[in-house]
């Protein structure tokens, strides 16, 4: 502190607010979170400001509800991601891999397992460096399972997709989403340690030298954890708004232009063409067959399309919606999009080097058998 | 001296290569770089992260994309000859 003060001998004035950065940063908090709160409160304006009176579209139009829903739909998803992904970000810096692979060294309660899929939640690795981090587990001392409890809630549970789910379907459903994703990560890593999956690692994994050189991680005030927070909405949002707000896009289109009740009623219901349904072409017979809620085979369905996806919850969801509108079953939609989200093929492909392929299918398959599970629990449900 | 860009190839992978490629430029230091792309090579670095670079086999970042800038005082730091 001394020293930084000598260095900005102009700044004399500064050096109350150095010495007392945390509550001035809390107040900085505070009042940034009540003007967030003001524009969230009011946003739901915006459709009919930028429609209406920018753009002189007439409300009543289609194309004039399609831009409003639109535009409030873009302007709350985009606003609310903003916190969130700063909230996080702020979270985040709190949690490193080196930490969490000390706290889960020596633990082996089944209620652990939980534990590890809520630290993989909030612990900061891009998907590249899923499987460094997986072996650097598990050469530690961090059993098997719950390495995978970990790995698995990590890109299932993540903040994009659960804020999308709170603006577009509510509270309730949000929730049920991160319960039933941490709960296919703590069932399938307990029971892959119950059954002692371990011996299916290949044998260059075990026999790795057990010691882990730990990276400094440099010591943070929390300036540098607000600025994270800021880095994260940056790079994040940055890389996302385009496929929300073409996701959006395509999902007011579907709102003018589908007819509803398409997907619960299916064949039948089609006021356009009075049960020739041929008219529509494969897409109109394609969907309501993989979401129409009377097959039963439509959340596997779902699932095994949507496992060799890849594709970023923030376009997909904005669309799911728009088809849960027209009649489509939410427990197959979330479904398809917790397989989008949480299973990944190239990783599944990079894992290879360090597990059999028996470890692998076994893996793939508890994924597909729990998210397909939570999609029929969800129809029946909601 | 030597750079190693330890990563399986991702996109972040690549920017941090870039970035050393960059720093060597602006440092005038001359160094060989090695791009680690195999995981169990990685894992003998014993990091947890990638994109990770390590310089004549010292592991200095992890998990994050270093900037040129910073490569760059890594590599005077490990004692790189600047010729201009």
């Amino acid at each position: 502190m001394k020293n930084d003060d000598n260095a900005k001998p102009g700044k004399s004035a500064l050096r109350f607010s150095t010495h007392s950065g945390f509550p001035r940063n809390i107040i900085t908090l505070i009042l940034m979170g009540v003007a967030w709160y003001v524009v969230y409160s009011r946003i739901d304006k915006i459709g009919a400001l930028i429609a209406v009176r920018l753009l002189h579209l007439s409300p009543v139009s289609q194309t004039g509800e399609g831009a409003v829903y639109f535009f409030n739909t873009a302007g709350e998803v985009l606003w609310l991601l903003i916190l969130v992904i700063y909230v996080m970000g702020i979270i985040r810096s709190f949690f490193q891999p080196e930490k969490v692979r000390h706290m889960l060294g020596d633990r082996r309660h089944p209620v652990d397992y939980l534990l590890a899929g809520l630290l993989g939640v909030v612990t900061p690795f891009c998907s590249c460096s899923a499987v460094p981090i997986f072996l650097g587990f598990v050469t530690s001392g961090v059993p098997l399972g719950m390495t995978f409890s970990f790995l698995i809630a990590s890109p299932m549970v993540n903040e994009i997709a659960v804020s999308l789910l709170f603006v577009l379907f509510g509270v309730k459903i949000a929730f049920t989403y991160v319960a039933s994703g941490l709960a296919i990560a703590f069932l399938v890593g307990f029971l892959m340690d119950r059954f002692r999956m371990e011996r299916y690692l290949e044998p260059w994994v075990k026999e790795f030298e057990k010691s882990a050189v730990d990276i400094a991680v440099p010591k943070m005030d929390f300036q540098s954890r607000m600025a994270k927070g800021a880095d994260a909405v940056k790079e994040i949002l940055g890389k996302i708004w385009p496929y929300a707000l073409i996701g959006i896009g395509i999902a007011a289109v579907i709102h003018m232009l589908v007819p509803s009740g398409f997907f619960s009623t299916g064949f039948s219901g089609c006021p356009e063409c009075s049960g020739n349904h041929a008219a529509h072409g494969t897409f109109a017979s394609t969907l309501p067959r993989i979401f129409g809620k009377r097959s039963w085979e439509s959340v596997p369905l779902a699932v095994l399309i949507g496992a060799p996806m890849y594709s970023n919850p923030a376009g997909m969801l904005p669309i799911l919606q728009a088809l849960i509108e027209k009649g489509a079953p939410i427990g197959t939609s979330l479904a398809f999009i917790m397989a989008v989200s949480g299973v990944s093929l190239p990783e599944m492909v990079l894992l290879r080097k360090a597990l059999r392929p028996i470890l692998i299918l076994v893996f793939l398959c508890s994924l597909i058998v729990g998210i397909t599970a939570v999609g029929y629990l969800m129809n029946a449900l909601f | 001296m030597k750079i190693q860009i330890l990563g399986t190839g991702c996109a972040k992978c690549n920017a941090l290569a870039a970035n050393a490629e960059q720093a060597l430029k602006e440092t005038g230091i001359k160094a060989e770089i090695e791009k680690v792309t195999d995981i169990q090579e990685i894992m003998k670095f014993k990091v947890l992260m990638t994109p990770a670079i390590a310089i004549d086999g010292k592991v200095l970042a992890a998990g994050r994309v270093v900037s040129p800038e910073d490569i760059g005082k890594f590599l005077v730091a490990a004692g790189g000859d600047q010729h201009g």
